[in-house]
């Protein structure tokens, strides 16, 4: 049997599974597919317009792994793989800017451009967020600065005047001083790729619960495990005891009524171009083990 | 039959519930409390004056004895505190803790523009504002011994999460362990974070209380909860109910996080009895851990 390979997000809970022993008490033979550290953030240096749909879309080389919740549902729905309805996550996220910029409040962000990720999380929040302050036209994204860690790049390099930011990075930039300008807290998913047995999604997903409950419990334990999905070039800046828990991951369902109310959000918004899928709930998700 | 009353605690989930009508489709019937009288706060002329605020040594657990499993008297039949106070407060028998559920919010100590404190290890021997017995004399001790010895760090209660943020923008305090609405409402006055100081919460009842009507309450926010995940900006409107007026003209709510957040997870034995040896190892209560009853007792599950 090979091994069920899991790609990590950028959170606490499988390095604290790993080291509770929670993923093998549960039978699982498994490997982490760690992308962030292990290619000094490279991997999220996309080009512009490319995104965390199209990295669903060419196909992912793990068998479980994560994108906001908009992705996932879209993706699912056009075949790229399935949605897993057991849970959702929920991330702390922001737009953020330099200490010395005269952007103070959300208002001050019309034709700003603001750094996000194509059809990934911060491209829908950061909409989601500011269509209460400002005319669609107005809002201007800018998805040239790659994803998460590439556009913290950017931002802390000075190249960018806004960047929406979530988790680690999150922490990071308002340790390095930027200043949070609005909260843009978001919802992920889980992505299924593949056919693998629904026992390790299973046994996968009950080892990650058990670590919430001990991140919940004594965060300060574990907030040093940011660093093993950190390009190693910020390591010396970073004090990550300082850090709050960043991603949660919910258990409880990911409903058909949710799924329908994200696809009518996206589809008044023309987000995508060639369509939604088959939109279909029941053709999208995984199904769950018993 | 006696309406079932609940206390909110400044989170959105309450109100999410009563305006979908979650709570009446639970078959609760109900009433939000929000007529409880500030206690334990700096008064006017404290904040005002030349002198230090004086240390206000009461806060949530003092209000479980009080009133006996409600948050003092005249408090909701159901109410919210951090998890070591009700740990504590059902340990000896001042009500009944929740065991299906607690609750995370995000939590930080904060300074305020242009303090001299840009890290923790800054905060050697300054004063951080705390309630009593509150989840922010724990988280602040929590977080803070990564950093300090037990000697540097001190501890000025300044009473309840509002007292704190009267106090600190009163200038009162050098810095303030806050959280949620609390903690959103300062850093729009320009407080930055210093450290993260997020925090576990739990529920408590008096032990006349029908479980049912908790359970149902419960289930409730849980439904709440989801709709904030999916789209908190449709409900942070909700946090103006429950802050005080005096506050309003200070932020835009539009910018605020989404504040506490329940899990609907159980409250393990292994949890609690780990909560108790943190507390008394601390010796942070006039009684040991040999006061009071077991964790069945204590928590209802």
């Amino acid at each position: 049997m090979s091994k069920f390979v899991i790609e990590p997000h950028f959170r606490l809970h499988e390095w604290v599974a790993e080291e509770k022993g929670y993923f093998k008490a549960e039978g699982l033979d498994y490997e982490f597919l760690e992308m962030v550290r292990s290619t000094a953030g490279k991997i999220h240096e996309k080009g512009n317009k490319v995104g965390a749909f199209q990295s669903l879309e060419a196909g992912r080389k793990s068998d479980v792994s994560c994108a906001c919740h908009w992705t996932v549902a879209v993706a699912a729905s056009k075949d790229h793989g399935k949605l897993y309805p057991g849970c959702y996550s929920v991330s702390p996220a922001g737009i953020f800017v330099p200490e010395s910029s005269p952007i103070r409040k959300p208002e001050d962000l019309a034709g700003v451009p603001i750094s996000v990720g194509y059809q990934s999380g911060s491209h829908y929040s950061t909409i989601q967020a500011l269509e209460q302050y400002l005319p669609f036209d107005k809002i201007n994204l800018n998805f040239g600065d790659g994803l998460l860690f590439a556009r913290m790049d950017k931002l802390i390099e000075g190249a960018s005047p806004a960047c929406s930011l979530f988790s680690g990075p999150y922490y990071f930039a308002e340790q390095l001083g930027f200043r949070k300008v609005i909260d843009t807290t978001f919802m992920i998913a889980t992505f299924i790729n593949g056919n693998p047995d629904p026992q390790d999604v299973r046994r996968y997903m009950t080892a990650l619960q058990r670590a919430q409950r001990d991140i919940d419990l004594r965060p300060d334990k574990y907030n040093h495990y940011y660093i093993n999905e950190f390009p190693e070039k910020y390591h010396a800046r970073m004090d990550v005891r300082r850090w709050g828990p960043g991603e949660r991951i919910v258990f409880e369902p990911y409903t058909k009524e949710t799924f329908d109310e994200t696809f009518k959000w996206i589809d008044e918004r023309n987000i995508f171009e060639n369509g939604l899928g088959s939109c279909s709930y029941e053709g999208s998700i995984a199904c769950a083990a018993e | 039959m006696a309406k079932f009353i609940i206390q909110p605690h400044g989170r959105l989930s309450d109100f999410v519930a009563d305006e979908k009508g979650y709570f009446r489709e639970l078959g609760l019937d109900y009433a939000i409390n929000l007529q409880a009288p500030e206690r334990n706060s700096q008064s006017v002329e404290a904040l005002q004056g030349q002198a230090p605020i004086p240390d206000i040594v009461a806060g949530a657990f003092e209000s479980y004895t009080e009133g006996q499993g409600r948050k003092g008297d005249g408090a909701g039949h159901v109410s919210c505190a951090c998890h070591w106070t009700v740990n504590q407060a059902a340990k000896v028998s001042n009500g009944r803790m929740w065991g299906k559920a607690y609750s995370v919010c995000e939590a930080a100590i904060v300074v305020p523009p242009g303090s001299a404190v840009k890290k923790p290890e800054d905060l050697a021997g300054v004063d951080v504002a705390v309630g009593y017995h509150s989840g922010s004399h724990y988280s602040a001790i929590q977080a803070l011994e990564v950093f300090l010895r037990h000697e540097d760090l001190k501890l000025k209660f300044a009473g309840t999460a509002w007292s704190r943020v009267d106090s600190a923008l009163a200038g009162k305090v050098p810095a303030a362990n806050v959280f949620g609405p609390q903690l959103y409402l300062l850093e729009q006055q320009g407080f930055t974070r210093v450290v993260s100081t997020t925090f576990m919460m739990a529920f408590i009842f008096p032990a006349s209380v029908a479980s049912g009507d908790v359970e149902a309450y419960i289930e409730g926010l849980v439904r709440a909860q989801a709709d904030i995940d999916m789209e908190p900006e449709r409900y942070k409107h909700h946090f103006l109910k429950d802050m005080p007026k005096r506050f309003h003209p200070l932020f835009d709510v539009r910018r605020f996080g989404v504040g506490e957040r329940v899990v609907p997870q159980p409250y393990s034995r292994q949890i609690f009895e780990r909560t108790q040896a943190w507390m008394h190892e601390r010796k942070l209560f006039d009684v040991g851990p040999e006061v009071g009853v077991s964790y069945e007792n204590a928590v209802y599950h």
